[in-house]
């Protein structure tokens, strides 16, 4: 089986046991982009939740052994991300939205659609994603960015189900209000 | 409302489908919970997001494998032992006890037909370490 048929799970034991690091990139290929994305929509920033991003493979690279393989990876790396975020927040006050549409614009890549129509939808979804509350927006990233189950989200807030369906339920709703469609 | 009863599924359907793509049966479910137009709306917003999610571009840097590695005693003390393997060390210190115990046993008394059990060992009593009740002086 090659290694890009493996789940992570697979890979992980392959790193812990053999210490492959061709396994740990594969892991890393997999993850990276969707953790910074989560971690940008938190923080607001490209260049800090990249390097959070990496700060937390690192971590997971230099103590393969704290995670359980009977446990499914992806959730297991989220939640290490949500802690990084709360530790990070607990140390700094919050950015500015400001300081996001900049970094934004910075990213943004040419489509067919007008510039202009690009850029107030994007500063729609930013305003919307900043004006909810970190519960809501937690939940709306794990569920419509990274395509979490509601069970997987519950594992990662450490809540209940019916919490995580009352957040999204709620979260939605003004995301609705807040994008003003 | 209690939240445990809404189906997982109207979270999915309000990410992907467009009120009116709906099938009657999953129209039932988003009508106890939002009416067409709010659905519709909470589409039009999610879709939005994904968009612009999808746009987002992150660059990966390399991944610093120089890092250290970690410690051999580190890795022993994390070691998760599966259930199974320390069924069966049991189960063969069982064994290996039981198997070494009959060999003693074999060791110590031998049996010839028709005779009594006899030990390999003679009991080492001599002239001198007679027990004195046992000792007639003629």
């Amino acid at each position: 089986m090659s290694r890009n048929e493996m789940t992570d799970e697979e890979l992980m034991r392959q790193y812990q046991l053999n210490k492959n690091t061709k396994a740990f990139e594969c892991i890393y290929d997999r993850h990276f982009i969707s953790l910074s994305k989560y971690l940008f929509w938190l923080s607001g920033k490209t260049e800090r939740s990249k390097d959070l991003a990496q700060n937390i493979f690192i971590k997971v690279f230099n103590n393969p052994y704290l995670f359980d393989n009977t446990k499914n990876f992806k959730v297991w790396l989220f939640v290490i991300a949500k802690n990084a975020w709360k530790n990070e927040i607990r140390n700094r006050s919050r950015r500015l939205i400001l300081e996001r549409n900049v970094t934004l614009q910075s990213s943004s890549i040419q489509e067919s659609e007008s510039e202009d129509v690009i850029q107030q939808r994007r500063k729609e979804v930013n305003s919307a994603i900043d004006y909810l509350s970190e519960n809501h927006k937690e939940v709306i990233l794990l569920k419509y960015s990274n395509n979490f189950t509601i069970e997987e989200i519950a594992k990662i807030l450490n809540c209940s189900e019916g919490t995580v369906k009352s957040r999204l339920f709620y979260a939605i709703k003004n995301l609705k209000k807040y994008t003003g469609v | 409302m209690n939240f445990d009863n809404i189906p997982s599924a109207l979270f999915d359907l309000i990410s992907e489908k467009k009120y009116e793509e709906l099938s009657k049966k999953e129209r039932k479910i988003v009508h106890s919970y939002f009416t067409p137009e709010e659905y519709d709306d909470a589409f039009s917003s999610l879709n939005d997001f994904r968009i612009e999610n999808s746009r987002l571009k992150v660059e990966k840097p390399g991944l610093p494998l120089n890092q250290k590695q970690p410690a051999l005693i580190y890795r022993i003390i994390h070691y998760k032992i599966p259930v199974y393997m320390i069924a069966s060390f049991v189960m063969l210190l069982f064994c290996a006890y039981f198997l070494i115990s009959q060999a003693s046993t074999k060791e110590e008394f031998t049996q010839e037909k028709g005779s009594t059990v006899k030990s390999n060992e003679g009991i080492p009593i001599h002239q001198e370490n007679y027990p004195d009740d046992l000792v007639f002086e003629l």
